[in-house]
């Protein structure tokens, strides 16, 4: 069920009605129910790998549990007895049994994942053999994180483990997040997510709105912009030059709209059903640097990587050891960096292979690291002209940044749709060197699919959002739009509603496309 | 604007069926695709005459100029309502179907009309089945009558009637 | 609670009524061009009281002139015809016309019983979507649709031709409420000249068994026919392409002969006919032009009228004045469209 096609529509609006007509101790259970429906409208197969990932991770989480309660309840029988030298042989012994458990939900999941999604990739770079054919189960990369995500926050004692695995169900495969995100946090969404919700107008409307308006990126944006992508990415002799260059900046166009689009649907639905979801994205395109940007863009992704891979590595014991023992060999100024830099390369290696599984989106990966890395090293150089030039008074320095993170960001996703490296660079580098640019202005850019009134399709929403975001800096615009006459926001969603459905691309007139980041 | 562009949408789909208010190139059954003889924008087979290999999706100029004019003349449909045309063009043993894309002419099929011709592999209109599997191997999709090997872009088409091969057609493989 | 009220109803019947009103917009109006997909739903404007249904595609649709057959032998006849109608299609379009009439003969054109699979969502939109809803509409759109085409877009036309924003011409609003006719009693006019140089050849197919499932939609036009008191006349076109092979003729005949029908294979009687193959065809033998047509409605015409008694009702009052302003409308057309078409030449 795409989240563009009716029958999802359809099944929304079913999936509100009964649950806000069936008692409220029950409406986590109907949730439930349209969750199984949802995932077995996807296909029966998928099903069994995401019921292996709920069965293991709660029985995991919850076998941990009972090993931290049952070693509290030992300390405090015998608190009496114990010294403290027990104390910390049970506690250690203990924490190894969790640390088993955990250990071993965490290979099964990676590994469920590693081998759906990589083998291929295996296969293809290091094997003659020839490469299997997996389907992936529906938001597998998603689903497996949070529930790992879970698991580790269980294993450090920062959330309790659920004793119910129905709920525990829910929390894993809530319909609106499981295709595409955001990744939540128990912490956060189990309580939000098995509360009673009573009917309201207002919370309807305030999630239909932000359903348009999400829809409204996808349709009318993100999938225009896909038809002329797709036209110049067919062909990498004929489209190169000023073709790669409206292919960049369609491919960010594209991205961001369908990204966030879909993210606004997914909280918007979710916000219909009382519920609310971790925000993805904090108007990534205002950034001053990439390592704001990464901090502004798929903040959920970014955060489960800090907390669950970074700070692991960079703060784990052999990690200090080796610190410290480069820093007797190299100095300190290597040694102290080495954790950092370690850890930030494994993060983005892995954040790359999450992506895809191919090397285009690990070199990618990789690159974002070296951007952060070197600007980091470049700091105090930017200090010290600083320091003398004041540049950064300069008011339009800001937007200057901006755009440079932007072009930055621009320049690296290239990576993302030229899947072939050399083919990326390649392109890259003929955006400064082929002269076509008067040719594709004239007729080139009018022959990829993209008709003239496409193109002000495009360029006036591109303006919308970049006005909403404008407003976005200064005051939370839905809560002003909030304070409006009702007749005000009628309208304006109303015509944001019929941009969808004339300016849309759907139908047999264009081909529907899924939400891009569905296949990660 | 010489169309609505409804119909511009349309006419790739119509001139790709080869519709003329429903014409004979129907019931093409879609025979599985010969994984590891796929040639990339061919097919291995190919007819052959007068030294010449006529492959579907061919530009028919190219024909015309090697193969010369029809003798039996060239006929023109144009699809009901729509401006796809498709064309046919007689010479005689072997009949070339053309169809239009991108605006350009190219081979849609070849269909024998008589056992003067044969297939680069020997195998003429009046053969027996056996004769085609002993230059085809048995790799093909049975339809009914019909016996299909398909390679990349083409399907090599025969018909049989009481293992007697009665049609033998080239066919874009769509 | 009343201004909860007015809410609701805003927030149901604006949003409605705006898409309706963008979906006759982008409706395509098949006036200036593509006439074809406009002759379905003419049919509800005409006066619904025919002795002859013809039935089939672009073989009836352009080779019979039902004006003619008036002038004639005073004969009242309606074309639901319409580009690569199939034969289930026909069947649905026969029991639409039966809530609104019942003719005494029904000709069905047989070229269709040679495809059996809908094969263009064109053709399909410009056969279906000019019906009135009805379970014969849902029906036939349900055996048409092909792989890509959804039910729901046939019920809110507006999924499928909101692409059309992009192309919208003053056409799309002129003829947004109201659409003259493009046809004449279904008949759509073709003038001009291109001779047949060529016979289409007899190029040998893979198949030529008529598909079980378009038998029994013909056993069902038959039935149906039965059931009504109405002749069923089977008629194969004077169109030289497609090519109308031997076999499928047998098979035809064959039915024929079983179920004592009437089938005219015109091809055989073009000569009878007078068609001249370098006059009287507008494409090269596959229609013919308007002299053709006269000729081949002069000649079935009369097989209709002997063999069926039809009435002659030019001196009947009730019919005079549509049929008078049908041949003046007629006429003019012709003469319109010949100064055309020299203009061209």
């Amino acid at each position: 069920m795409l989240f563009t096609s009716l029958k999802f529509v359809a099944f929304v609006i079913a999936v509100l009605f009964l649950y806000y007509a069936v008692p409220k101790k029950f409406q986590w259970v109907l949730l439930l129910c349209a969750n199984l429906f949802f995932y077995i409208q996807a296909g029966i197969y998928g099903l069994v790998f995401i019921l292996v990932t709920i069965a293991t991770t709660y029985i995991s989480a919850l076998s941990i549990c009972k090993e931290q309660e049952n070693i509290k309840r030992l300390f405090e029988k015998y608190k009496d007895i114990l010294t403290k030298e027990d104390k910390k042989m049970y506690k250690a012994k203990s924490k190894r049994t969790q640390k088993l458990y955990m250990i071993l939900c965490l290979i099964v999941n990676i590994g469920i994942l590693a081998v759906l999604k990589y083998t291929n990739f295996f296969i293809l770079n290091f094997t003659n053999m020839k490469p299997v054919n997996f389907i992936l189960p529906m938001g597998i990369s998603f689903y497996t994180f949070q529930s790992m995500g879970y698991l580790i926050d269980v294993y450090r004692g920062t959330v309790k483990a659920e004793r119910n695995p129905a709920r525990f169900a829910l929390f894993i495969s809530f319909f609106p997040q499981l295709v595409q995100g955001p990744i939540n946090r128990w912490k956060e969404l189990s309580s939000t997510l098995f509360s009673y919700h009573t009917f309201s107008w207002k919370v309807i409307q305030s999630g239909v709105e932000r359903v348009i308006w999400g829809y409204f990126k996808k349709l009318v944006i993100a999938d225009r912009a896909m038809i002329g992508l797709a036209v110049i990415t067919s062909d990498n002799v004929k489209y190169s030059g000023a073709y790669a260059l409206l292919g960049m900046l369609l491919y960010a166009v594209e991205l961001y709209a369908d990204f966030t689009g879909g993210i606004d649907v997914t909280i918007g639905i979710a916000e219909m059903f009382g519920i609310k979801l971790a925000e993805n994205f904090k108007r990534p395109f205002f950034s001053k640097s990439i390592a704001e940007y990464w901090r502004r863009w798929h903040i959920t992704l970014c955060a489960w990587f800090k907390d669950y891979l970074f700070y692991p590595i960079s703060m784990s014991k052999w990690m200090n050891k080796l610190s410290k023992a480069v820093k007797k060999k190299c100095g300190n100024a290597i040694g102290s960096r080495l954790p950092v830099y370690i850890s930030s390369i494994v993060v983005w290696f892995v954040t790359g292979l999450w992506h895809g599984a191919s090397w285009n989106f690990i070199v990618w990966g990789l690159l974002n690291c070296a951007v952060m890395l070197i600007s980091q090293e470049l700091e105090p150089v930017y200090e010290k002209v600083e320091n003398r030039l004041h540049y950064r008074r300069f008011r339009y320095y800001k937007v200057f940044e901006i755009l440079r993170t932007t072009f930055i960001v621009c320049s690296l996703q290239m990576l993302d749709y030229y899947y072939n490296i050399s083919d990326a660079f390649r392109m890259y580098i003929s955006i400064f060197t082929t002269a076509n640019y008067g040719y594709v202005l004239k007729t080139g850019m009018w022959n990829i699919g993209l008709k003239v009134q496409d193109y002000a399709v495009l360029i006036l929403g591109v303006l919308i959002i970049f006005i909403v975001s404008m407003l976005q800096r200064k005051r939370q615009i839905r809560k002003s739009l909030d304070s409006r006459p009702f007749f005000v926001r009628f309208i304006i969603f109303l015509l944001l509603f019929l941009a969808i459905a004339s300016f849309g691309i759907y139908g047999i007139g264009y081909e529907s496309s899924q939400f891009i980041y569905n296949q990660f | 604007m010489k169309r609505k562009s409804f119909a511009a949408m349309c006419i790739m789909t119509a001139c790709f069926a080869m519709t003329a208010c429903g014409n004979s190139s129907q019931n093409t059954t879609a025979g599985g695709v010969n994984n590891e003889s796929q040639i990339e924008n061919g097919s291995k087979y190919v007819f052959e005459t007068s030294g010449y290999s006529v492959k579907v999706n061919a530009k028919i100029s190219e024909c015309l100029e090697k193969l010369g004019e029809p003798k039996g003349g060239t006929y023109e449909v144009k699809s009901c309502a729509f401006d796809g045309m498709d064309k046919f063009y007689y010479y005689g043993a072997y009949t070339i179907q053309g169809y239009q894309k991108d605006n350009e002419d190219l081979v849609y099929s070849v269909t024998f009309m008589d056992d003067t011709v044969k297939t680069p592999e020997g195998v003429r209109l009046g053969d027996s089945k056996d004769k085609m599997t002993s230059a085809y191997g048995s790799s093909f999709n049975q339809d009914g009558e019909q016996y299909i090997y398909t390679s990349g872009n083409t399907k090599l088409i025969f018909v049989l009637k009481n293992d007697v091969i009665e049609n033998i057609i080239y066919e874009l493989n769509q | 609670m009343k201004k909860k009220i007015i809410r609701i109803l805003a927030i149901v019947l604006i949003p409605t009524a705006c898409l309706y009103f963008l979906q006759l917009l982008f409706m395509p109006k098949y006036v200036s061009d593509i006439n074809e997909g406009s002759m379905i739903e003419e049919y509800y404007k005409s006066s619904k009281n025919h002795e002859v249904l013809i039935l089939g595609d672009c073989e009836v649709y352009e080779n019979i002139s039902p004006v003619t057959m008036w002038e004639e032998y005073g004969i009242t006849s309606y074309i639901r015809g319409s580009s690569e109608q199939l034969i289930w299609q026909s069947y649905y379009l026969l029991e639409d016309t039966l809530k609104y009439e019942t003719p005494k003969v029904v000709v069905l054109n047989v070229l269709a019983m040679q495809q059996s699979e809908a094969k263009s969502e064109a053709y399909n939109r410009m056969t279906l979507d000019g019906m009135r809803w009805s379970f014969s509409k849902l029906n036939s759109i349900k055996e048409s649709m092909t792989e890509e085409e959804s039910i729901i877009s046939y019920v809110f036309p507006f999924l499928r031709y909101h692409s059309r924003w992009s192309e919208l011409t003053s056409d799309d609003i002129k003829y947004m409420f109201n659409k003259p006719n493009v046809t004449t009693n279904g008949y759509l006019m073709q003038v001009g000249v291109r001779p047949m140089t060529v016979a289409p050849q007899e190029v040998p197919l893979k198949n030529y068994q008529f598909s079980e499932r378009n038998y029994n939609y013909l056993d069902k036009i038959r039935q149906l026919c039965e059931e009504k008191g109405i002749k069923l006349v089977l008629m194969k076109a004077p169109s030289m392409y497609p090519y109308w092979y031997e076999r499928w003729d047998t098979q035809i005949k064959e039915y024929e002969d079983k179920y004592n029908l009437l089938y005219l294979n015109m091809i055989e009687q073009s000569e009878k006919i007078g068609i001249d193959y370098t006059t009287d065809t507008f494409d090269y033998g596959q229609h013919l032009n308007v002299d053709g047509a006269e000729k081949l409605s002069k000649y079935l015409g009369k097989i209709l009228k002997d063999k069926y008694d039809l009435a002659d009702y030019r001196n009947n009052q009730e019919y005079q004045k549509t049929w008078d302003t049908l041949t003046e409308q007629y006429h003019r057309e012709k003469e319109n469209k010949l100064k055309e078409w020299e203009n061209i030449q």
